[in-house]
């Protein structure tokens, strides 16, 4: 079977007739994904501000300049204001010894600028969201998202804490 | 018979042991462009051994390789997006290697490239309920177009040269 397989790719090459129809539903899903979870969010998106959320508690929020820390995180949290924006410190645990640094811009977006989850650290790595877009720390299962305000209504169904 | 099944084994392992050190070479770097983006390379060893081996020994290389990556890097937690996507982009290339007749090993990478980035973000969608993270879904997939070629053209150019040997062809 595995001999029929490797005659032919090596009679089809780099480029076959069936190819066309897999590359034309590859693109087509490709705007499908940018039209509905790029472009129309960020058409209707009317946030002013971001949430933190933590094991989809609510940690913080920052809305127009204002830090609000839920009351059962308040040890967790530190906060500092820079010459850029405001500098706030979600530590893991009462120990302090991990933590997830979100920078508030002066400008309306914010990113994740420091952590310690990782050896890879890719939360530092998503450029600043404003008003769409979702910033999320797996190993220690922090997001930071836009929020408008209001009451925070966590998800309904299970998922994974 | 016992020879050819020795071989196979002997070959798996190789094939995984590369698959491991590409994974980790790739941690080792920053992300490509967006976070969680990477080249991909362990790809090709996975990809090689269901040319060469069969889609048994394939999906055994791609169970050890992501389950051992994982403890190795440090970081479990992206077994749970890693796997899932893994296991069904193999399925779709080697459902398209063994049944579509007109299709060449570059488009079959390609598939497997970008249903592997789609899953992935479905899955996180759904453990972490929430939808704004598929806003990635666009970019990561293009990138995954771009690492299923290189795969795929590499894979290629492995297999026209390996001796027969090796192919049984």
């Amino acid at each position: 079977m595995n001999g029929k397989i490797i005659e032919k790719i090596r009679k089809t090459r780099f480029f076959s007739k069936g190819d066309l129809i897999l590359y034309s539903a590859i693109i087509c899903a490709v705007i499908f994904l940018f039209v509905f979870f790029v472009f129309l969010p960020l058409s209707t998106s009317s946030s002013n501000g971001f949430i933190v959320t933590k094991n989809n508690k609510m940690v913080c929020t920052f809305i127009s300049g204002n830090l609000t820390v839920k009351e059962e995180f308040i040890p967790l949290v530190t906060s500092l204001s820079t010459e850029d924006g405001t500098e706030v410190t979600v530590y893991v645990s009462t120990d302090k010894l991990d933590y997830n640094v979100i920078m508030f811009y002066n400008d309306g977006s914010a990113k994740i600028t420091k952590s310690t989850c990782s050896n890879s650290k890719d939360c530092c790595y998503f450029n600043p969201i404003k008003q769409s877009g979702i910033i999320y720390c797996a190993p220690h299962s922090l997001k930071l998202e836009p929020f408008s305000g209001g009451e925070f209504l966590p998800p309904i169904s299970g998922g994974v804490s | 018979m016992r020879k050819k099944i020795t071989f196979k084994i002997a070959l798996s392992g190789i094939l995984c042991a590369l698959g491991l050190i590409a994974f980790m070479l790739e941690s080792l770097l920053p992300p490509l462009i967006l976070p969680g983006a990477k080249l991909g390379l362990s790809n090709i060893f996975i990809l090689l051994a269901v040319v060469l081996l069969g889609w048994q020994y394939a999906f055994a290389v791609l169970l050890i390789k992501t389950i051992l990556g994982s403890l190795f890097s440090g970081n479990v937690s992206a077994l749970l997006y890693s796997l899932p996507s893994g296991i069904i982009a193999l399925t779709t290339q080697v459902l398209m290697l063994y049944f579509i007749k007109k299709i060449s090993i570059v488009a079959v990478s390609i598939c497997g490239g970008v249903i592997n980035t789609i899953v992935q973000n479905l899955v996180f969608c759904f453990v972490n309920n929430t939808i704004s993270y598929m806003a990635y879904s666009p970019y990561l997939s293009l990138l995954g177009i771009v690492s299923g070629a290189v795969v795929g053209f590499i894979v290629y150019l492995i297999v026209i040269k390996l001796p027969n040997r090796f192919t049984g062809v």
